[in-house]
């Protein structure tokens, strides 16, 4: 038989071991629930694509052929040109570029000491140039060729920026 | 007995096919009831959480250069959680580096690495510096323009090594740079958790022969 205080003692431990046991309990139900919502990770995926806006740049007839202008494309943060090739076409890449993400432009006048540059995407910083055409790497250090902007042209000739044809805005992305 | 919960039934059950009792219930000295002695412990803790999210990671990385970047990117945007899995795999290796530096300034101080426990001072070493070779080949598997650049001053310091230096590098570096970020991969994900395993397997069974340190 025990004293009434060693029994006192016990009921007192008892509580506290029943407390501790709610108390694993309820932890280890914290860390379990999310692994219900975080499978995910393994059993579903996005499509790459999905996720960027369609946006209205300009009109077809405000840029004239040979003249490009900037845009903000994905987000507000980000430059993006759209370039009127004297072909007709009219063509769109993001605008940092894919060495060290500097801004990128298409000169119709070309830049002073940078004459030869003229009527290609230039970046200033380390003299990258690639090809307005289909944004590949023609000088420079780039690793990767520009992410080229699908284009949707509407029957009022508005042009919309929708996704990426090739690439991914990458740079600063990280 | 017949009162007992079966949740109470299956762990009496379990501690005695385990036989897990001596480990889960050994004693600590009153002075190491601190929390700079769990700095270890913390370390490992951090160990496992980086081995759990590594795995999870690996599952969508690829390492040729090719790839390497975008699925990192894929893994950030567009996998599901694949955000978190990454930060927490990174704030981890961070902390890992941290809290391992702490545990050794914390040995140094309490005179814990004294004999006879030199050698655990030296295994402790030597995790210490398998965790910087981590942190260091993990940072270069984005394989952006900044792990290109690590990778070869990683190169220029193994080569400046005497006399052993130029076989350092071609064992970091293979004998192409196709070869170099599938050796840095392998080293990140098999070979250093590898022999991190082995030697905190040995770092722990020590503490357990020689247990806890005096108090100052």
């Amino acid at each position: 038989m025990r004293s009434s205080s060693e029994s006192g003692e016990r009921t007192s431990d008892t509580t506290r071991r029943s407390f501790l046991k709610a108390l694993i309990v309820f932890s280890g139900a914290l860390v379990l629930l999310p692994l219900e919502r975080l499978s995910a990770y393994l059993l579903e995926r996005k499509s790459g694509t999905a996720s960027y806006p369609r946006v209205k740049i300009v009109h077809s007839s405000e840029v004239a052929a040979g003249d490009s202008i900037l845009f903000l494309y994905p987000s507000n943060d980000r430059s993006a040109v759209l370039i009127h090739l004297g072909s007709g076409d009219f063509v769109a890449y993001d605008a940092v570029c894919t060495h060290l993400g500097c801004q990128i432009h298409f000169d119709k006048e070309p830049i002073k000491g940078w004459e030869n540059r003229k009527d290609n995407l230039f970046c200033a910083c380390h003299g990258a140039v690639f090809d307005p055409n289909n944004g590949d790497v023609v000088a420079g250090p780039p690793p990767r060729p520009m992410p080229k902007i699908k284009l949707e042209i509407d029957t009022n000739g508005d042009i919309y920026a929708n996704g990426y044809e090739s690439g991914l805005p990458l740079y600063g992305e990280e | 007995m017949s009162n007992r919960s079966w949740l109470d039934r299956f762990w009496d059950w379990l501690v005695s096919r385990t036989k897990i009792e001596p480990f889960i219930t050994s004693r600590v000295p009153r002075h190491a009831l601190s929390p700079i002695y769990c700095l270890g412990g913390t370390t490992f803790l951090l160990f496992v959480v980086l081995a759990v999210t590594g795995v999870l990671l690996s599952m969508y990385y690829i390492p040729t250069p090719a790839d390497a970047f975008d699925s990192v990117t894929a893994i950030t945007k567009t996998v599901p959680y694949g955000w978190l899995i990454r930060s927490v795999h990174f704030y981890s290796a961070n902390g890992m580096l941290i809290l391992a530096v702490l545990h050794m300034l914390r040995v140094y101080y309490t005179g814990s690495y004294k004999a006879p426990r030199e050698l655990n001072w030296v295994a402790g070493v030597g995790l210490g510096l398998l965790t910087l070779f981590a942190g260091y080949t993990g940072y270069t598997l984005r394989w952006d323009q900044v792990a290109v650049g690590a990778s070869g001053i990683g190169k220029g310091i193994a080569t400046s090594i005497p006399y052993l230096g130029p076989l350092f590098g071609t064992v970091l570096w293979g004998k192409g740079p196709g070869d170099t970020l599938s050796r840095y991969a392998g080293s990140h994900m098999l070979l250093i958790p590898g022999v991190m395993v082995i030697l905190m397997a040995i770092h722990f069974w020590m503490v357990k022969r020689h247990g806890i340190s005096g108090p100052l």
